[in-house]
């Protein structure tokens, strides 16, 4: 499902073109469910819902559309569902990630993805803080605090905060954040990068942040990509041989989300 | 955000209880990478203080414990505190870590020192140097071309420049991120390539040209 409502593209990577019905269908009422809107793709089993016809103003989802999504995503009847997301740290962004079961980010090898990455973090954080506590708690307790700096000192001095005032809180806040676990790649590793830099972002997170990390692999760059988006075909089907498309098979079978029985919802998200 | 008074040295290295000195040197190392303000892992995650925090826990932390006496007074307190138990304790590795030379044997290292000199002679590859001297751009590759054309291992360049074996690795792999600041990189390179038996007035050069086209 391409939740990238301010850029919808995952339709030309998937190849599947001209598609009139998508979510714009179901946020303006044409259709009642969600259901109604998926679309196949050439991919046997693979199915998808656009966003390519949703209104420019689609990215500012109001809190109730943004719930409607959520929901009807939850009754969908798939084994799995992924939906891709776009850069940022909206809320609406945070929020679709943070009500999957898993969440997965990507990065590459430069410090300026680093940089995001880690603004990322900090912000799905203060996010699970603040729909823990509600607004009204969150900002009785934090009024007062100096929140400049960077992340991991900006989380520390709030939950530090949380601890002296609302011991009781502050423990329920951990087993919340405690329960969420992150899982990344690093994508488009060339070959003087550092293959190690994911494994090394792992044991940092793992060791300063309470949610759990957990870094699936490196996706090699490769050329090929950039001619496979051209084709608009999948990568993975066109260069099924290239060492960059085991990568990616491997990442995807490490990657088991947790059995239904086990989910909240009906279906995994 | 874990409060750092909830971590024990152990924790602040990453490490077991039953972590033996060799284990608790490479965890210390491996922190100093990552926490180093040139490191990319943990790019813009702590500002200066943070990170000047973070790596004086870890010393304070790999002091106490590579320090015998200080760390069964520590791990008395632990073990009282209900951190751990004295069975786990006991399943200690007892390695301690190994330097591959000592830095007081003089005679091994005037030995490596004979025994480049001699591979020099017995390699002579003079098509090789005159080939890297013509060359205006050098990379590690190259440098360990002519290394490994002298039949010279990484542990006989460290016994004679001490440049750490791993710097040399990540100057012979060309790992940018891994390699030491500007400063320390042309001693280094300078050092090597005399090593090598080179001339370093043209091979530093050629390795910054090199190091300004990859970056």
């Amino acid at each position: 499902m391409d939740l990238d409502l301010g850029a919808p593209n995952l339709h030309t990577f998937l190849g599947v073109d001209h598609l009139e019905k998508g979510l714009d269908w179901f946020l303006g009422k044409r259709v009642n469910h969600l259901e109604q809107v998926v679309a196949p793709t050439k991919t046997p089993g693979l199915y998808f819902v656009s966003s390519a016809n949703c209104r420019v103003e689609a990215p500012n989802l109001h809190a109730a559309q943004k719930d409607k999504i959520i929901r009807s995503i939850r009754g969908l009847d798939f084994d799995y569902v992924f939906l891709d997301l776009g850069a940022g740290t909206s809320f609406n962004m945070l929020d679709f990630f943070l009500t999957s079961h898993q969440g997965l980010f990507v990065l590459t090898s430069e410090p300026t993805a680093i940089e995001n990455s880690f603004a990322f973090i900090k912000a799905a954080y203060f996010r699970m803080i603040k729909r823990t506590l509600t607004q009204k708690t969150f900002h009785r307790l934090t009024s007062h605090l100096d929140l400049s700096g960077n992340p991991v000192g900006q989380t520390f001095r709030i939950l530090k905060e949380i601890r002296k005032q609302a011991p009781d809180m502050a423990e329920q806040l951990k087993q919340k954040l405690s329960a969420f676990q992150f899982l990344f790649v690093v994508n488009q590793l060339h070959k003087r990068d550092d293959p190690e830099l994911g494994t090394k972002i792992e044991k940092v997170c793992n060791h300063h942040f309470y949610s759990g990390f957990r870094f699936l692999g490196n996706i090699r760059y490769d050329e090929n990509v950039h001619n496979a988006v051209l084709s608009r075909q999948l990568f993975v089907t066109q260069y099924a041989h290239a060492p960059t498309a085991d990568e990616f098979c491997k990442i995807a079978s490490s990657f088991e989300p947790p059995p239904v029985a086990d989910r909240p919802g009906k279906t995994g998200i | 955000m874990k409060q750092s008074d909830e971590q024990t040295h152990y924790d602040v290295l990453g490490i077991s209880v039953t972590a033996g000195p060799e284990q608790i040197q490479a965890a210390y190392s491996e922190l100093l990478a990552i926490y180093d303000t040139d490191s990319l892992s943990t790019y813009s995650l702590f500002s200066g203080s943070e990170r000047q925090a973070i790596l004086e826990r870890s010393k304070k932390a790999y002091k106490v414990l590579m320090d015998a006496r200080k760390r069964e007074e520590y791990d008395r307190y632990l073990t009282e505190a209900g951190h751990v138990s004295s069975a786990d304790m006991e399943k200690r590795d007892q390695r301690q870590p190994k330097p591959m030379f000592s830095m007081h044997d003089e005679q091994t290292i005037r030995q490596t020192k004979k025994n480049i000199q001699k591979k020099q002679v017995d390699m002579d590859t003079p098509s090789l140097k005159e080939d890297i001297h013509a060359r205006t751009a050098l990379s590690g590759a190259d440098l360990k071309s002519v290394r490994t054309s002298l039949h010279l291992e990484l542990n006989e360049i460290f016994a004679v420049t001490r440049i750490p074996v791993a710097v040399l690795r990540a100057i012979e792999e060309d790992v940018m991120q891994k390699l030491p600041s500007p400063v320390y990189l042309k001693g280094y390179i300078k050092q090597y390539a005399e090593c090598l038996g080179l001339d370093s007035s043209i091979i530093l050069p050629a390795y910054l040209n090199y190091l300004k086209t990859v970056s």
